[in-house]
């Protein structure tokens, strides 16, 4: 069969697993809808977080990234899984037993009505960039793998989203992303696997890849780049520090990954279930450092000193060529391709650093199957994020929104049907985005964690750890970390500014996070502390026992159980 | 909860980005140390403070006699109970 037919036998397979799922689990009420009725065993709920998190940036683009900019990779590996460690120590556990919805109804709920609506529009303003880079990948795999144009890709990658989240919403996207999560992890490993086995003859690429590494870092020293594995030859230091701080604090401020820790059963749950979700998530993120060591040596290897006419008779270079993301060009018309670090005589004009991971194992020249598989785990990574976003976007509409603020009198089968009704208008959003996409996806997704960190974590750290934090301080808090943060990006970006101290655009958010605490406390602090009904409420959140409205725990560990 | 703070700061922030260059000076295995922990050793590190937590916590909750099964099965037990009168 060629790499055509295993790949549609690959995505049909797959699809047609997530449909059935979705058939199985339709939500029948509203708290089904948002929270999966609040009873997700920890398991399965760490590996629909992992796949929930998991997205088309960290499966296709990930190692892309680690192999092009070596060290300085690091920033994305330590700071999309070492946030997880703020998650689960200081938000998790409290946000279950505080136990609502969404984000924004923490927020409400413990500041004001005034915070509610800044955090809404936080939250939607986040998640929709990140939605419009779900569907690009799902785009790209298929105009490349399905011979489709990007269009169609995308409304049949729709068409399979609208299904199961309209019909099952939080329940239905829970139980599909615990398969999603099945198949991406299993595409990604197999072919680091053989390809570990291939180059080193030691198949756990996590202990095999530092023989190659030595060697890479060899090559590109001989070619005239630095050493692969040199520390700063991408960041510099404080943009290393300032860029892992961001994403982590950014990670834990996310708000469809925070609100997964309300689909769990009890606070003990959701403690385990951030446990199983790192768990997941690292085995993917331990395998991706290995996997962009050795792809950009296979590049190397099989493009640097190859023969033009050689080169164009690989299939993978003839039809990676074709959708404009790779391109060669024999400058000195020397009949061989030379990769050089100088733009003026490399001869690799482009290989785009989203291809490394789908082309990789075409590259090592794997059997077709598993490049047909890779495939469908990069639309399984694509889609479980997707709507995992797009459920954050329909609940911040419909029920932060719509509910808590606008139509307080909704009935419980009205309030479902606004839920989906919400969920479609946001498929159909996040569609048009992936059809005509702004040209700056890339851009925008370091901004949303900029932006997440400038804004989320610290209102919602202090909205359990300080009771005197209150409204006025935490709104203040919010707009001045969103400010700071946006202005700063917008100028760098669009404004033609030059950086302050050299700080980064994406390390940007961290600085405005720690203005967002200061702001919050100094006005916090200028107004008059909040109501003993709340500080009570923080209390109650804090210390251990009963979940909330339960009953006190010494009243409960008398009653035999 | 502050130690496994300290430590998360310690190696994602201190010893990744701060000291990156310093550690590369020792090896593990023929990867330079520092590197390593940048692209393995602060993930695994991460896994294990969670870990950590996790299994303090519940050693905690069971110290102070909390089972949130058994409340919940309690919870139910009496809203079955006040079905009617005053729930």
């Amino acid at each position: 069969m060629s790499t055509f037919g295993w790949t549609v036998f690959w995505v049909v397979l797959t699809f047609g697993l997530y449909i059935f799922i979705a058939i199985r689990s339709r939500a029948r009420t509203t708290g089904e809808f948002y929270v999966a009725g609040g009873g997700v065993p920890a398991v399965a709920n760490g590996a629909a977080v992992a796949a929930d998190w998991m997205s088309a940036a960290s499966f296709i683009s990930m190692a892309g990234l680690v192999a092009f900019q070596g060290y300085g990779g690091a920033v994305f590996l330590m700071g999309w899984t070492g946030g997880y460690v703020l998650l689960a120590l200081l938000l998790a556990p409290y946000l279950r037993k505080f136990g609502k919805y969404t984000v924004p109804d923490f927020v409400g709920d413990r500041y004001s009505d005034g915070a509610r609506v800044v955090a809404v529009v936080a939250a939607i303003f986040v998640s929709l960039t990140y939605v419009a880079g779900q569907m690009r990948g799902v785009g790209v795999v298929f105009s490349r793998f399905l011979e489709v144009g990007v269009t169609t890709g995308v409304l049949i990658g729709m068409a399979v989203v609208l299904f199961y989240a309209v019909l099952g919403g939080m329940k239905g996207i829970t139980w599909t992303q615990v398969a999603q999560f099945s198949v991406l992890i299993v595409a990604y490993l197999i072919p680091a696997v053989a390809i570990a086995a291939n180059l080193t003859g030691n198949p756990i690429p996590q202990l095999s890849f530092g023989e190659i590494l030595t060697r890479l870092d060899g090559i590109q020293t001989d070619l005239g780049f630095d050493a692969y594995s040199d520390p700063f030859s991408f960041y510099e230091r404080r943009n290393l520090f300032l860029i892992t701080a961001t994403l982590m604090v950014g990670t834990a401020g996310l708000p469809h990954v925070i609100v997964r820790f309300y689909t769990t059963r009890t606070v003990k749950a959701a403690r385990r279930s951030a446990l199983f979700a790192l768990f997941f998530i690292s085995i993917l993120y331990l395998t991706a450092p290995a996997i962009g060591v050795f792809a950009k040596f296979n590049v190397i290897d099989t493009v640097h000193n190859a023969s033009v006419s050689e080169l164009n008779e690989i299939e993978w270079v003839q039809s990676w060529s074709d959708t404009g993301l790779l391109a060669i060009e024999d400058k000195n018309g020397d009949g061989v391709i030379s990769y050089t670090p100088d733009e003026e005589t490399n001869e690799l004009v482009k290989f785009d650093r989203d291809i490394l991971v789908l082309a990789n194992p075409e590259v090592a020249g794997l059997p077709k199957a598993i490049v047909g598989l890779v495939a469908a785990g990069g639309l399984a990574a694509a889609l479980s994020t997707a709507s995992g976003l797009l459920l954050v976007i329909s609940s911040s509409i419909a029920h932060d929104l719509i509910y808590k603020m606008l139509w307080k009198d909704a009935t419980e089968p009205q309030r479902l049907l606004m839920g989906r009704v919400a969920m479609f208008g946001a498929v159909c959003v996040a569609g048009y985005f992936g059809v005509n996409p702004p040209g700056f996806v890339g851009e925008v997704v370091a901004l949303a964690f900029g932006l997440a960190a400038a804004s989320f974590f610290p209102v919602l750290v202090f909205g359990i750890f300080w009771k005197r934090a209150n409204a006025p301080g935490a709104i203040a808090g919010m707009l001045v970390g969103l400010t700071t943060a946006s202005v700063y990006m917008y100028m760098l970006i669009w404004g033609g500014m030059e950086p302050w101290f050299g700080v980064n655009k994406a390390g940007v958010g961290i600085i405005s996070a720690v203005l967002n605490a200061i702001t919050l406390v100094v006005v916090s602090l200028m107004t008059p502390p909040p109501s003993q009904e709340l500080q009570d409420l923080v209390e109650d959140v804090r210390y251990p026992g009963a979940l909330t409205g339960v009953g006190t725990s010494s009243q409960v560990s008398t009653e035999p159980a | 909860m502050a130690t496994l703070l300290a430590i998360w700061a310690l190696v994602s922030l201190g010893a990744s980005t701060l000291a990156v260059d310093w550690l590369n000076n020792a090896n593990i295995g023929n990867v330079p140390l520092g590197f390593w922990m940048g692209q393995q050793g602060s993930i695994i590190t991460f896994v294990t403070l969670i870990a950590i937590y996790v299994w303090r916590m519940e050693k905690l909750d069971e110290s102070y006699g909390i089972d949130e099964e058994a409340q919940l099965a309690a919870s139910a037990r009496s809203a079955a109970r006040n079905a009617g009168d005053d729930a």
